[in-house]
């Protein structure tokens, strides 16, 4: 467990030397490869703190995902020594947030599980308030850290506190395989989809994104969400009868899949698109999810080989994008489409921008491809109408991903209207690492496979269920007639000015707002009714405490609203003063954590 | 056989350009050019150095790479009874690599600040976003009914019934409409916007987006060939008939686009909407087990 | 309307009569009655801005003078007010504030003789080039017409507003026939605004006219104004100096005129028609209709010797006969053409895709139109009935009869109808001209033109109305030639049409008004090389097809 020591020097150092940027990046950078060279070789340990019993151990799954955690983390922290500002506790935050993530994924129980799950939740909104003095930074934190609680973390304590009462015992082996009461699998779906971003609980992700710094963001996006997705993972593995859950969650995951898309279309904010998208991604893994539920024998294991390597392919290139966008911000202080010309300043962030683009949106022979192309075969190939339904939206989903990455293009392309520099070398490093697994999972997809244990044949292509990709042959041809044409036909560079029929024309461009005109409409009324929805629950509400109700009701539920109006004032007036707000969110966990102390009978 | 796919893909679709070009002017009673006259245009073209409006490297290599995939989409396509890059699955393989060849153009034609090429690149991506779904809904309705995804083995096992059928018409209008002929290029139109995202382009690089497009055209129409040809013959007896048949839906598709006009964009989208609702149907009709 | 106008504002001005129902006022007095006047005229039913001269009068009458000429087509009249500008103070009302119709004249009477328009909208230059320098007014009797001025070169154009991007439908665009800039102001695909800037084949006919030619010489310049309606041009010319000089031409030469008129708006039209089926893409269409044009190129050819420009007009008639063998080819070919032409409107109305493409699109409403001064196809699409061959009978057309078709929906798919209707009557007029025609002579007798005698004519060409105004001269000579094309008028609309629409409507929309660049642009530019490297010649000939 050395990465864990390492993770927590760097934040005792980020507790005491607020400044340090460089030093706890760079000590979470060598935690994190810490991390995924232990998990490759299997990690068992157990320790002993305050009377309780922690175990760690690794199978299949948590060592799959304590890699992806492991390859974020490096990534994102050699980014983060250079990018990052140090505001009040957000470095020590920083540390706690990525070994949390991976003690998630290496705990044995659930008491475990739900100690670190809300500990990684408080340090993100530790880290998503670093600019706490932003009036949307307020706002989207308020909301982030109420939906969290709310639909999040209550579910999962109901969900645990059941089991516990029923069979005694929080510990994954005791559990294997016994039969819960249907509603504890359904409080844990809707605990999970709230933390992964799904319709309907999807709102708090496209505010929280985009006003956390780039590389908290990147964090954020590629690895949170996948915790919640690990999270499913386990239920469904644990706990047979899941059978019950898989239709609505495909249902959920195609409306996820069809609105994050559309969303992400009409976006004018380059974060806030990319946030859209990555509820869009959420929505194709638990696509792949129910269809691991739905589906058997070799459809079942496509599904499942799917699922991860999707799980992987966009952590990858999800962080690589988010980082590339805090290139931008940092560099022009600005992150909306109407930039443009960077790629002549930034040329290294230009040409991996097109990596992450083309990756994002399933181009082949880069790494999104083949997990798209897994997804497919197990929908399509699946005879069941409502997940072929769903590989068609995906589709769909994929060109609209596309045409939304495209207006990101944009921006590197035609004449600079700001000034701008290149990322500093770290930055451009931990980029660089990302950029290179898009290409190299692309080609390669058969060692990701190993890893996880899932037979593929020959490691060189992935051949499961009678379907072979070869992606290296099939790279290689498309490089080869590529190479072939340019040396038959090349080009000499021959310069000139772009064509305007014959009289000067200054702002010869298309806006990006103009762009797909006929589907941008549709987008539009979707967010019109989403505000329409917004403002039907908050006159409900108006109306609600407007009126003098029957006695009955004043009884039972008057003082659970006052309660949670009272609570909802508190936190106003305490957003007001940050530390005061963060003294307090402190004492709440403390609280709960007593409280599952006392229940465990230990106290 | 596979290999005479590999003359075959490069090499036939501009002389088969010229052929139209001949139908079309003797409906319209003129004496129209020569049939190798598409090739001769496009051997100009090759030899002549390009003027690039911009620096910029996407705008240079995005012909390279629209050839390329446009020769993969051919390749992947069955000659005789298999194909040159043959694997399960390879159907969605194949609309991605459209994909590929269409995300070229479009960064082709963003890279370089001119509005025509803008408008064009808009058109055609929007023109995907709604064709490609119609495209993936017939594409399901096979998949669903013989069970996989890969070119050779759907063509080897379609059984008729009526959702095939139904898949059928589908797919001749998505060949149609994907291959640009009349009432839908709209994203290269002439007249309107000075051929969109290829206006920019000049020299070499217009020669080889010219054969790109006429490949893409090629692979989308023999896909529908071979769906038609390959579940009833094999071998030689099978390429020849594809062969056939595919000229003979060329030869009905350039009639067509003669007596038609160009449609606007909302008006292609219109048409679009339909056929997915038709597809849509035909799903749950495959699905039902007709 | 000549008498309720003589009521009302009589006791100030002094009375001309020209013609039967042409009467020219010069107003004497009281420069703000022109307002009134104006507003007067334009606010009866059924009247339009007819044409606008501008003269240099400094020898004769010591001031520039400025004629507003006004139509009522129902009563068939024509009033010319004429407002004496002096050379101190050149300025006079606009009434192109009132009257949106009525600025590009004043524009051009800026450019050209310096004379100010007073709370004109748009004073920007419209015909001079842009390096063009400031203070030298080409129309000027003090002017050379050799002379080539230099200057730097800048235009003000509009700059976009809300967020719209510019898309130039540039000089150089398939869809043009002939240069022209039409600034299309765009957001994505739909057009906001537009900007038109054009004259780039400016030639300065009028000034060459002036003082250098004789009036037969001037005839043939005239035909070449326009490629395609050169005829009617030539025709509208020599009426107006026959009107000057009281000429009456003999009956044989009036069907002569009429047949070769009518032969020309045929080829006009089937060329129209061919041109909007390729530019939206169904080029079938267009290989047809201008097969069917082959038939009457050839036509023209055996009548007159030249498939285009047919040279046949002089003052007092025309300069050959129609031998009578030739009546039966003319017979014989319409009778072919009337069976192709009804198959190709069939075809043409049959493919839907063609129709979805004209329908509804670049509509103009009919008050726009009326305030645009709108003439031809373009404003009987959208309502108005005036067809001058009725309105104002010249030529043999009070003799024949004919529909006029008006339609009211005013998009593009009207405009083909209009025009498709006027094939079908151009082929029975030309059946009754042929039928009718009498014997005679073709010239008519006369002796001298006298000097300082004004006429003013229209003809319905092809596009709507061409007018020519003539003051004659001494010495044989021409004093004022003022050409108006009907596109003049026409194009002014176009902005009002093409905003809403897309880009890819764009030039459709342009093209349905059959814009004739040529013609619209023909006063004055410097046509000779100057000994420097810029060359501005462009061309003396009408580059339509």
């Amino acid at each position: 467990m050395l990465f864990a020591l390492l993770f927590i020097i760097a934040s005792i150092i980020g507790l005491i030397k607020r400044e340090q940027v460089k030093i706890v990046g760079l000590l979470s950078a060598l935690a994190s490869l810490a991390l995924v060279v232990e998990a490759l070789s299997g990690i068992d340990a157990t320790y002993s703190i305050l009377g309780l019993e922690f175990a760690f151990m690794t199978d299949t799954i948590s060592r799959y995902f304590c890699i992806l955690v492991g390859i974020s983390g490096l990534a994102v922290s050699l980014y983060t020594a250079e990018y990052m500002e140090p505001r009040h506790l957000n470095l020590a935050a920083y540390s706690v947030f990525i070994l949390s993530m991976a003690l998630i994924v290496l705990s044995r129980d659930f008491l475990e599980f739900i100690i670190f799950w809300e500990l990684m939740t408080i340090a993100s909104y530790v880290l998503i308030v670093t600019y706490y003095d932003n009036t949307e930074t307020k706002k989207a934190s308020i909301i982030y850290l109420v939906a969290m609680h709310a639909f999040n973390t209550a579910p999962l304590l109901l969900a645990i506190g059941a089991i516990y009462s029923q069979f005694g015992t929080l510990d994954y082996s005791t559990l294997q395989g016994v039969y819960v009461p249907t509603w504890v699998i359904w409080a844990f779906l809707l605990g999970f989809i709230s933390k992964a971003g799904i319709f309907p609980v999807h709102f708090w992700l496209p505010e929280a994104h985009p006003v956390a710094p780039s590389n908290v963001s990147a964090l954020l996006s590629g690895t949170m969400l996948k915790m919640a997705i690990y999270g499913m993972i386990r239920v469904v593995e644990l706990f047979p009868g899941s059978e019950a859950i898989a239709r609505t969650m495909v249902v959920l995951a195609i409306l996820t899949i069809a609105i994050g898309a559309i969303m992400a279309l009409v976006q004018k904010d380059i974060k806030r698109l990319m946030a859209y998208s990555s509820v869009d991604n959420m929505g194709y893994l638990f696509l792949a999810l129910g269809a691991y539920i739905m589906l058997d024998r070799v459809l079942k294991k496509i599904a499942f080989l799917a699922l991860l390597l999707h799980a992987f392919n966009h952590l990858v290139f999800k962080n690589l994008l988010f980082m590339l966008s805090g290139n931008v911000l940092h560099a022009t202080g600005r992150k909306d489409l109407e930039l443009r010309g960077l790629g002549k300043k930034m040329p290294f962030t230009a040409v991996m921008s097109v990596v992450g683009i083309l990756s994002v949106s399933a181009v082949p022979p880069l790494n999104g491809f083949i997990s798209k192309w897994l997804i497919y075969q197990a929908t399509f190939l699946s005879k069941d109408p409502l997940l072929v339904g769903g590989g068609v939206i995906s589709l769909f989903a994929s060109a609209l991903t596309l045409a939304a990455y495209i207006k990101i293009y944009r921006i590197f392309t035609g004449e600079p209207n700001v000034e701008a520099h290149e990322a500093a070398p770290l930055m451009l490093a931990g980029e660089a690492i990302l950029a290179f697994l898009c290409v190299v999972a692309g080609i390669f997809p058969g060692i990701i496979a190993r890893i996880i244990n899932v037979d593929v044949g020959n490691p060189w292509l992935i051949s499961i269920g009678g379907a072979t990709f070869n992606a290296l042959l099939f790279a290689g041809t498309l490089c080869s007639f590529i190479i072939a044409a340019a040396i038959a036909l090349p080009t000499k560079k021959n310069l000139d000015a772009p064509w305007t029929t014959g009289e000067p024309v200054d702002e010869f461009e298309q806006k990006p707002e103009h762009m797909f005109t006929p589907i941008a409409k549709f987008g539009k009324k979707l967010s019109f009714i989403g505000e329409r929805i917004e403002e039907r629950f908050s006159s409900f509400e108006r109306w609600y405490s407007s009126k003098d109700l029957g006695y009955l009701d004043e009884i039972m539920f008057m003082p659970v609203i006052k309660l949670i109006e009272g609570t909802s004032y508190v936190i106003k007036e305490l957003s007001k003063n940050l530390n005061a707000l963060l003294a307090v969110t402190f004492l709440v966990l403390f609280t709960i954590v007593l409280t599952m102390a006392v229940l465990a009978g230990v106290i | 056989m596979e290999l005479l796919g590999a003359i075959v893909a490069p090499f036939l679709p501009p002389l088969l350009d010229g052929v139209a070009r001949k139908v079309k002017a003797l409906i319209q009673n003129r004496m129209g050019p020569s049939i190798f006259q598409t090739w001769y245009d496009i051997i100009t073209l090759l030899s002549m150095e390009p003027t690039l409006p911009t620096g910029s490297l996407a705008f240079r290599l995005a012909p390279y790479i629209a050839l390329a995939s446009a020769l993969c989409m051919a390749f992947m396509l069955p000659y005789g009874s298999n194909s040159i890059i043959n694997f399960g699955g390879d159907l969605i393989a194949f609309i991605y690599v459209f994909t590929l060849f269409s995300a070229a153009l479009v960064f082709g034609a963003l890279s370089v600040e001119n509005s025509y090429s803008h408008a064009g690149a808009n058109r055609e991506l929007t023109l995907s976003l709604v064709f490609k779904p119609l495209f993936t809904i017939t594409i399901g309705i096979f998949a669903l009914k013989t069970g996989s995804l890969s070119i050779t083995q759907i063509a080897h096992s379609i059984s008729p019934s009526l959702s095939i059928v139904g898949a059928y018409l589908l797919l001749l209008y998505v060949a149609y409409v994907e291959a640009g002929f009349i009432p839908y290029d709209i994203a290269e139109a002439e007249t309107e916007i000075l051929e969109g995202p290829l206006s920019e382009y000049s020299g070499r690089l217009l020669g080889l987006l010219k054969w790109a497009l006429q490949i893409k055209r090629f692979a989308m129409i023999w896909l529908f060939a071979s769906f038609v040809t390959l579940p009833i013959a094999e071998g030689v007896f099978a390429f020849v008939l594809q062969m056939m048949v595919f000229l003979l839906a060329y030869l009905l598709m350039v009639t067509y686009e003669s007596l038609n006009a160009r449609y606007r964009l909302d008006q292609a989208m219109n048409q679009g909407m339909k056929g997915i609702v038709i597809g849509a149907v035909l799903t749950i009709i495959a699905w039902l087990g007709w | 309307m000549i008498r309720e106008f003589e009521e009302k504002f009589g006791p100030t001005l002094e009375k001309k009569v020209i013609a039967k129902n042409k009467v020219l006022y010069t107003l004497m007095v009281r420069r703000e009655d022109f307002i009134n006047m104006t507003k007067y005229i334009l606010n009866r039913p059924n009247t339009r801005l007819f044409t606008m001269v501008g003269m240099d009068e400094r020898n004769t009458e010591e001031s520039f003078s400025v004629t507003y000429w006004f139509l009522d087509w129902k009563a068939q009249e024509v009033i010319g007010i004429r407002l004496y500008v002096p050379e101190e103070e050149p300025s006079f009302p606009s009434v192109g504030a009132i009257h949106k119709g009525a600025i590009w004249f004043e524009r051009e009477v800026q450019d050209l003789l310096g004379l100010e328009a007073e709370g004109l909208p748009d004073p920007r230059r419209l015909i001079l080039p842009d390096d063009w320098p400031e203070g030298v007014y080409p129309l000027r009797e003090d002017f050379q017409y050799y002379h080539s001025p230099m200057g730097t070169r800048n235009y003000p154009y509009r700059e976009p507003k809300n967020n719209s991007t510019v898309h130039p439908m540039g000089p150089y665009h398939v869809a043009l026939d002939e240069p022209a800039h039409f600034r299309l102001f765009v957001k994505g695909e739909e057009i906001v605004d537009v900007d038109y800037r054009g004259f780039y084949s400016h030639r300065g006919i009028e000034k060459l006219a002036r003082g250098r030619l004789n009036y037969n010489q001037v005839i043939f310049i005239a035909e070449r104004v326009c490629g395609i309606c050169g005829f009617a041009h030539s025709i509208a010319y020599a009426q107006a100096v026959e009107e000057a000089a009281k000429i009456e031409i003999p009956d044989r030469a009036r069907y002569i005129r009429t047949i070769l008129l009518e032969i020309e708006r045929l080829h006009s039209h089937l060329l129209w028609i061919g041109v909007a089926a390729h530019l939206t893409g169904f080029d079938t269409g267009f290989m047809r209709s201008w097969l069917i044009r082959e038939k009457v190129m050839e036509l023209a050819e055996r009548l007159t010797g030249n498939r285009k420009t047919y040279g046949l007009a002089l003052v007092g008639g025309v300069r050959r006969d129609l031998l009578d063998y030739r009546k039966s080819l003319i017979l014989e070919t319409i009778n072919k053409l009337r069976g192709e032409v009804n198959e190709l409107v069939d075809m043409l109305l049959a493919t839907k895709s063609f129709i979805k493409r004209c329908e509804g699109i670049g509509v103009l409403s009919k008050e726009k139109a009326r305030e645009w001064d709108t003439a031809g196809p373009l404003a009987r699409a959208s309502g108005i009935d005036y067809d001058t061959r009725r309105d104002l009978p010249y030529a043999a057309y009070d003799e024949l009869s004919f529909n006029v078709p008006v339609y009211k929906e005013g998009d593009v798919l009207a405009r083909a109808l209009v025009r498709i209707d006027e094939v079908k009557e151009s082929i029975s007029l030309l059946e009754q001209a042929v039928d009718a025609i009498p014997g005679g002579p073709v010239m008519a007798e006369f002796n001298e033109i006298p000097s300082w005698r004004e006429g003013i004519s229209a003809v319905e060409a092809p596009r709507g109305e061409n007018t020519h105004y003539v003051m004659t001269g001494e010495i044989n000579r021409i004093y004022r030639w003022r050409v108006k094309a009907p596109t003049y008028n026409n194009l002014q609309a176009v902005s009002d049409m093409l905003r809403g629409y897309t880009i890819g409507d764009a030039p459709l929309i342009v093209a349905s008004i059959d814009p004739c660049y040529s013609c619209t642009e023909r006063v004055q530019v410097v046509d000779i090389e100057s000994g420097k490297a810029k060359v501005i010649s462009f061309g003396g000939m009408g580059t339509c097809p």
